[in-house]
């Protein structure tokens, strides 16, 4: 006697097809979109204000625009650097540690007034690239050499760099004047102007010259020839005699940099001023953006606008329809794992066999 | 010469311009107030006791108060979240953080039309933005005097958030207010250098009754400190809100922050068109019921309860601080001498643990 049962197997495809790939992008974006839509009308919110407060209001208001391009700044930076070091593979998940350390470092410049006051800014946002660089070769250096876990190593240094935020903010570099845990209001000399439009200011044209400047590397050059190679196969690119070791030092490096120089532009252009709160959330936002943005700078630039939308369209839900703040993240991580979803499913196809178990 | 003209034209100035600079800050149109909060307004502690005031608002005013809670202290957002009740028609905007601070300042010079209230903010000197905070530290000069009498061991413990001026007063002030009644007393103080962590209240609290002391004070929002003293039958002093609640036999008195009377007293003068907002932002206390002392225990000598209610009133009359003269630093060195006392920036920047208390403020700071 024989009995019949159905079994379920995975199998990858041997190619994805360009069409395939459109497919997955789109597919998931749109399943992202729907659940989102679900779970804000099952919150409360009226289907016809979820349009007018995600498109119109922050899109199509001079207004929104503004406030979405203020919040995209840093996002832009952080993004970047996500994307620059997964491209790799090397799971940078301590971007809010680099954000801390070139936050400080700026910081530093200012509090110290090293440089003369007429390049002052450029000596802070440099200070700030290399702190974040410097913060992130630790664990580089420990993954080259030791084989230590980067995940666990990159997320830890940024609870360390935070426990100095706090020595320094309770210690040295409290301002005087506020009696709490804040370092002293920067000169003018020391922040990025406005560029007169709501609170946008010249860090913007950093973040999108950062942007161009990622996109030749990574998609012009050499050098992202063999980032693109290495992180698709590296024993493949070692055996081809890529540079595979210099190119993961380089990406990571530039990655630790651009997430610290993300730290440099909110204290000059926004905060002003180191405070406890500032580098909080950009991890979890720079990844998305990396993820949805595949790795590809340009569309970082883009991605992160829209989620820098998404934030102020955020504030709005929760101002208005009093939904709670988690409501950001929350949609980032729905949309976030709907793409990996389809992705997974244009990347393998499901069979269901039929097996003759005997009995 | 040159000098007294112009001093002369500046009085005259003074005199021409007086009758409008008397008619102050109002609004047009209804009232729509919106209050921009850090924490929740069910977080037990700070949130909650604002919670209280915007009810009192509404009910004073007849109006529905609109509330964001959990507003990160991040300047961008902030002003961003303004931006939004602004744009929507709001006239009267409150926040109750100090990390609101230049949010607040930067939309009360872009909105001139619209009043700025800021609970423990520090920005100020707009004609329309006004920061406020309470002197808390009154409230604790009382409690430590309950807390004296009670005592048998003679030690007190009590858990604080960060080495900062607004949370030294109020462990200095418990200590005045304990050797007041009690010269004898110790009393050891923590840092934990968090606003809310329940475990590490737990634990703190519970090494301080470990040691001997029979009366936990806490500055911080949690209820676990007057539980741990509550489970060992010892006394309990709470903060913020009545927290007698968590400790039912063993609480001895909240301090509490009644945020309401500055708050509708100002709108009103709003209302009125006769707001004019402190220079340094306002500071009040007892004298207007803005601070107080919630679930007091009724297990108390008679001469103690009238020695208390003498010092209220002192305080609330300006006759007495809890910090005059003399005053003696932990170390033994004297801070206010006899006869003096401690001004409203001093106390700002009170960075010393007073005489008698056990503990370390830490060496940076």
């Amino acid at each position: 006697m024989l009995d019949m049962s159905t079994g379920i197997t995975l199998v990858r495809r041997q190619s994805i097809s360009g069409r395939l790939r459109a497919l997955s992008f789109v597919g998931g974006l749109g399943t992202g979109f729907f659940i989102t839509f679900l779970v804000l009308v099952s919150s409360g919110v009226e289907p016809a204000s979820i349009l007018n407060e995600f498109v119109v209001q922050v899109f199509f208001d001079l207004h929104g625009l503004a406030q979405a391009t203020t919040t995209a700044i840093p996002l832009i930076l952080a993004g970047l650097g996500a994307a620059a070091a997964m491209k790799l593979r090397f799971w940078n998940i301590g971007i809010e540690g680099q954000v801390w350390a070139g936050a400080i470092a700026a910081t530093g410049v200012a509090f110290y007034d090293i440089g003369p006051e007429s390049i002052r800014l450029y000596v802070m946002l440099l200070a700030a690239i290399l702190a974040g660089a410097a913060w992130i070769a630790i664990p580089v250096f420990f993954k080259l050499r030791y084989g230590v876990n980067e995940i666990i190593m990159t997320l830890l240094m940024a609870y360390v760099i935070f426990q100095l935020v706090q020595h320094l903010l309770f210690g040295p570099w409290q301002d005087p004047s506020a009696s709490f845990p804040v370092s002293p209001h920067f000169d003018d000399a020391e922040r990025l102007s406005r560029i007169g439009w709501g609170a946008v200011h010249n860090g913007l044209w950093v973040a999108l010259g950062f942007g161009a400047l990622m996109w030749v590397l990574l998609e012009r050059s050499k050098f992202g020839y063999c980032a693109t190679a290495v992180g698709h196969n590296p024993l493949a690119a070692k055996g081809t005699g890529l540079p595979v070791i210099t190119t993961i030092v380089i990406s990571v490096l530039l990655s630790g940099g651009l997430a610290g120089l993300a730290g440099g532009v909110i204290t000059s252009g926004a905060e002003y001023r180191l405070t406890q709160f500032l580098a909080h959330g950009y991890t979890f936002s720079g990844i998305v953006i990396a993820f949805l943005a595949r790795f590809r700078p340009a569309l970082v630039v883009v991605v992160a606008f829209l989620v820098g939308g998404v934030y102020v369209a955020g504030d709005t839900l929760k101002v208005f329809y009093g939904l709670s703040e988690a409501i950001v993240i929350l949609i980032e991580g729905i949309i976030l794992l709907s793409l990996l979803v389809w992705e997974f499913f244009s990347r393998y196809h499901i069979e269901f066999v039929k097996q003759r178990v005997p009995a | 010469m040159k000098r007294f003209g112009m001093l002369l034209g500046l009085a005259l100035l003074l005199i021409t311009i007086s009758p409008q600079a008397h008619a102050g800050f109002g609004i047009e149109g209804d009232l729509k107030i919106a209050y921009i909060m850090g924490s929740t307004r069910q977080d037990g502690g700070w949130g909650e006791s604002h919670g209280i005031a915007i009810q009192a608002i509404e009910e004073e005013f007849g109006v529905d108060v609109a509330v964001t809670e959990d507003v990160p202290e991040d300047t961008v957002r902030v002003k961003q979240i303004i931006d939004l009740y602004v744009r929507r028609g709001y006239n009267i905007i409150i926040g109750n953080s100090f990390g609101y601070s230049d949010a607040f300042l930067e939309a009360a010079t872009e909105y001139p039309e619209v009043a700025f209230m800021n609970a423990a903010g520090v920005t100020n000197n707009q004609k329309n933005l006004e920061s406020f905070y309470l002197r808390t530290y009154q409230g604790w000069y009382l409690a430590g005097m309950i807390a004296g009498a009670k005592t048998e061991t003679n030690k007190l413990g009590m858990i604080a958030g960060f080495p900062l001026g607004l949370v030294n007063w109020d462990i200095n002030a418990f200590m005045r207010g304990a050797q007041e009644v009690n010269p004898d007393i110790e009393l050891a103080a923590i840092f934990l250098n968090t606003w809310y962590d329940s475990v590490k209240e737990g634990q703190a609290s519970e090494a301080l009754l470990e040691q001997g002391a029979d009366v936990i004070a806490t500055d911080l929002s949690a209820a676990s400190a007057l539980n741990a003293a509550e489970q060992l039958n010892r006394f309990s002093v709470g903060f913020q809100i009545d927290m007698t609640r968590h400790a039912p036999t063993g609480h001895l008195a909240s301090v509490l922050l009644v945020w309401a009377p500055y708050l509708t007293d100002t709108i009103r003068k709003i209302r009125a068109g006769e707001w004019e907002p402190s220079e340094w932002g306002a500071f009040v206390g007892i004298e207007t019921g803005s601070v107080a002392l919630g679930g007091v225990t009724g297990d108390l000598p008679d001469d103690i309860r009238a020695r208390i209610e003498e010092a209220r009133q002192a305080i609330s009359e300006g006759k007495f601080t809890p910090f005059d003269g003399p005053l003696n630093n932990q170390d033994g060195d004297q801070v206010v001498a006899a006869g003096e006392s401690l001004d409203d920036g001093a106390l700002w920047q009170m960075n010393y643990f007073v005489e008698g208390i056990v503990g370390t403020m830490p060496a940076s700071n």
